[in-house]
């Protein structure tokens, strides 16, 4: 068996994956529906040889999320943004979120089997059954489906489309179902890869299912070492159950990486970011409504959200004043996991020479999914931490303003990480499949195909 | 003398009228790159990517994709990606030629195909489209579509650092449609196509066809056999245009040619059912072309060819410098979108200065 080695995405929010990241100074502003931008960045992570470039989706907008996830709010349509960067690079994979719930299996089907001939086995499914409620509205539906209907669909979705991609003109599909009659066969030749990759994420249990038998890469989402250590236990033990090696599948949770030279510059990116959050004022500490689990910043940003989170009342403190290290010791368990991860991320605390503020509880209170801050060996420490624990077979990275967070991750923590033997110096072949060293599966040559599982 | 002629290239192998012969293969990004190039370089105007989601032979990549791929690997050929309305979601289809056009700087187009290829339907089993209502739905998304790409404003995004206004929420717009067959609530999630409104397309073989392209279509692809024959579709095209109180000038008229030069007959090329063949030397081609142009008032043609090789094609090589020569064609402004170079005004935003107009409702 062949050394395990890490992997590495990029979350591509052109704007940066952070709220206020497309304010950082030398943020490209209009990057969304810029492709040269687009290319280059990709080019980027590409000669710093990481596995994919994530291209996410939603099928509705709402302009209210401006302050809070512009990159959210509009893009390029993923097919189309995806081919053009497969136009432009050779190596990396190309990942395109779509959701079977709003799509046709044989519409889908042809899609991924077109883009994985266009880029030369580089294709890949993020399939989300969608969260989204607002999507419904664009769709025809009068409401949006519920969890159990939504992966019923999309179990059956996946094995059709599995299906079209086996099928030729002598066994052709004929699936009849739940909820699609396809005849088949496609009408494009089975992809290089096979299957192009399947790539999903969620935490409920019918989607750790659905994860653990369809999907040769899971992205999660947990921010803390022992969760994803759970979930990783968790998702590898359902895998097994359908057959499935470890190392079939790779677990990749997020990481917003704040990186710099020194932990000083650093810190001080990382300040710098936050300082463009626009903060709301006191008084509503509810959760905001706004996108469910969508909302990286679903919270409220104030004090008062900090208050009720942490069981001390602070609403009424300066928010550029040091907090009261009584604040600390009254706060309740929440309370104290809040203080130590702002520690840790801004290297302050309520007492010695560098003050927390109680600006930093907000920023803290909102922030959601891992984030480290450090210079390139505390970055790679980290990386190596979760990677040795088995909390991670690898990271989605979360650039939090582009270009220059993904420039300082790959001239800074990837070299780092190559030195220390954890992550590949040259790609081991041209295609996706390659890069998480899966074979291509074989076509499963039958007039019909049931759901497997 | 009739005014001279824009160029288009049907792509559209294993279609049924077209193949390629064994030089070129459909699915190699090579190859198609290569084709586009060479269109481009002979001074096509754009170059239509046809579709099928029937039984065709596996030999072609689905079209949005394929001219997605394409568009950075060119830069002045205008590219128009087919999608069938009797198989998409409208919001699909709306976002993926509004991306297309700005990945392309505003060279893309839409052409826009509808009804059942059989055995197409039998791939959409349980969501299949009963047959008679196919235009109605193609004229609905088409309402939807435009609708959508005005959604966003051209002056939507501010994405002022200072103040950290991203956008003018006042210019973002839900379009709120409910008809016969869709209800979509909006705003797009893409900003305003470079082009305001995707250029559409549309092939008119019947008075059907020629009803929706004189409503929707800035480009009409006249397809029957005789010359009489096209100028009855034309004028089919232009009374439906003046039916929908459009201006006849923003119809452009495009005649489409299935050319046959020396070995091609050899190569087997398939015959179209309908089509206006040319063939013979590039002189007698360029000859038969001009007669057509004299009989027919049109804006260009469509160059089908019989067979697609990676070779330039003949009509490149040989007809088109003919026809130069002749000052039939266009000479080509390189730098233009797509619409600029057909001679089509950036539509204005029908929801700008007006107040938020109450919902449509299918025709």
């Amino acid at each position: 068996m062949s050394k395990r080695e890490l992997h590495f995405g990029l979350m591509f929010w052109a704007g940066g994956t952070h709220p206020s990241g497309w304010r950082y100074p030398s943020s490209h502003a209009g990057a969304a529906f810029d492709i040269a931008f687009l290319q280059r960045v990709t080019q980027l992570v590409e000669a710093a040889k990481f596995d994919f470039l994530f291209l996410g989706d939603r099928l509705a907008s709402d302009p209210s999320l401006q302050t809070t996830n512009p990159s959210q709010m509009s893009r390029l349509e993923p097919f189309v943004s995806g081919a053009s960067l497969a136009a432009a690079t050779s190596h990396i994979g190309i990942v395109v979120t779509a959701n079977p719930t709003y799509y046709d299996p044989y519409n889908l089907a042809r899609m991924f089997a077109s883009l994985d001939h266009l880029s030369q086995g580089r294709a890949s499914w993020n399939l989300v059954t969608g969260a989204d409620e607002i999507a419904a509205g664009n769709f025809s539906r009068q409401s949006h489906w519920d969890t159990e209907r939504r992966y019923d669909w999309a179990d059956e979705f996946v094995a059709v489309v599995r299906g079209l991609w086996d099928s030729d003109a002598i066994t052709p599909l004929h699936h009849k179902g739940r909820y699609f009659d396809v005849a088949g066969p496609l009408n494009v030749k089975r992809p290089p890869q096979g299957h192009p990759v399947i790539l999903h994420a969620g935490t409920s249990d019918r989607s750790r299912e659905l994860g653990a038998r369809d999907a040769d890469v899971i992205f999660a989402g947990q921010a803390t070492i022992e969760s994803a250590k759970a979930y990783y236990a968790d998702v590898k033990s359902r895998a097994r159950k359908y057959g499935r090696r470890d190392a079939d599948i790779a677990i990749l949770p997020g990481l917003t990486p704040v990186v710099a030279e020194t932990t000083e510059k650093a810190v001080e990116i990382f300040d710098h970011l936050n300082s463009f959050i626009a903060l709301e004022p006191e008084g509503d500490g509810g959760e905001a409504s706004r996108y469910g689990s969508l909302g990286r910043m679903g919270k409220r940003r104030n004090l008062t959200a900090v208050s009720a989170a942490i069981g001390v009342d602070v609403s009424g403190q300066d928010r550029d004043a040091p907090v009261d290290p009584v604040v600390l010791a009254e706060a309740n368990e929440n309370g104290q996991r809040l203080f130590a991860d702002v520690k840790r991320l801004t290297r302050r605390d309520v007492k010695g020479p560098n003050r927390l503020t109680y600006r930093d509880l907000i920023f803290g209170h909102i922030s959601t999914g891992a984030v480290v801050v450090g210079n390139p060996n505390e970055v790679a420490d980290h990386i190596q931490l979760w990677f040795d624990e088995r909390a991670a077979d690898g990271f989605n990275i979360f650039p939090p303003y582009v270009p220059e967070s993904v420039e300082a991750f790959t001239s800074l923590v990837v070299p780092e990480l190559q030195r220390r033997g954890l992550y590949r110096t040259e790609y081991s072949g041209p295609t996706f499949r390659d890069h998480l060293g899966l074979a291509k599966p074989a076509a499963v040559l039958s007039g019909s195909r049931s759901l497997r599982g | 003398m009739a005014k001279p002629l824009h160029l288009g290239f049907l792509y559209a192998p294993q279609s049924g009228s077209q193949t390629h012969d064994k030089s070129f293969d459909p699915l190699s990004p090579l190859h198609l790159t290569g084709l586009a190039r060479d269109l481009e370089g002979a001074g096509f105007a754009f170059l239509l990517i046809d579709d099928s989601v029937g039984r065709a032979e596996p030999a072609r990549s689905e079209a949005f994709t394929t001219a997605s791929f394409l568009a950075t690997r060119t830069r002045h050929i205008g590219l128009i990606a087919a999608a069938n309305t009797s198989h998409v979601e409208p919001y699909n289809v709306t976002r993926l030629a509004a991306s297309l056009d700005h990945v392309t700087h505003g060279r893309a187009g839409w052409l826009v195909s509808t009804g059942v290829v059989d055995p197409a339907g039998a791939n959409y089993g349980q969501t299949a489209v009963a047959p008679d209502v196919h235009y109605e739905r193609a004229s609905e998304i088409l309402d939807i579509a435009r609708r959508l790409w005005d959604s966003w404003e051209d002056g939507a995004f501010i994405r002022d650092k200072q103040s950290g206004v991203f956008v003018d929420g006042s210019k973002i717009h839900p379009i709120d449609h409910v008809g016969a067959a869709f209800s979509v609530k909006g705003p797009l999630n893409v900003a305003r196509p470079p082009q305001g409104q995707v250029v559409v397309a549309h092939r008119v073989a019947d008075k059907r066809s020629a009803e929706f392209a004189g409503r929707h279509a800035d480009i009409a692809i006249l397809a029957a056999e005789t010359a009489g024959d096209i100028a009855a579709l034309r004028d089919n095209v232009l009374a439906a245009a003046r039916g929908a109180r459009r201006d006849e000038q923003h119809v452009l008229l495009f005649a489409e040619i299935v050319s046959v030069i020396g070995s091609d007959h050899a190569a087997g090329a398939p015959k179209a059912p309908v089509a206006h063949y040319v063939s013979g030397t590039p002189t007698e081609i360029a000859d038969q072309i001009e007669a057509l142009a004299n009989a027919v008032t049109l804006d260009g043609l469509v160059v089908a060819p019989g067979v697609v090789r990676s070779s330039p094609d003949a009509f490149s090589r040989d007809v088109i410098p003919e026809l130069v020569r002749r000052q039939r064609l266009r000479s080509g402004d390189r730098s233009a979108t797509l619409r600029e170079r057909l001679g089509l005004a950036r539509p204005g935003n029908i929801f700008e200065h007006k107040a938020p107009e109450p919902a449509s409702t299918a025709a």
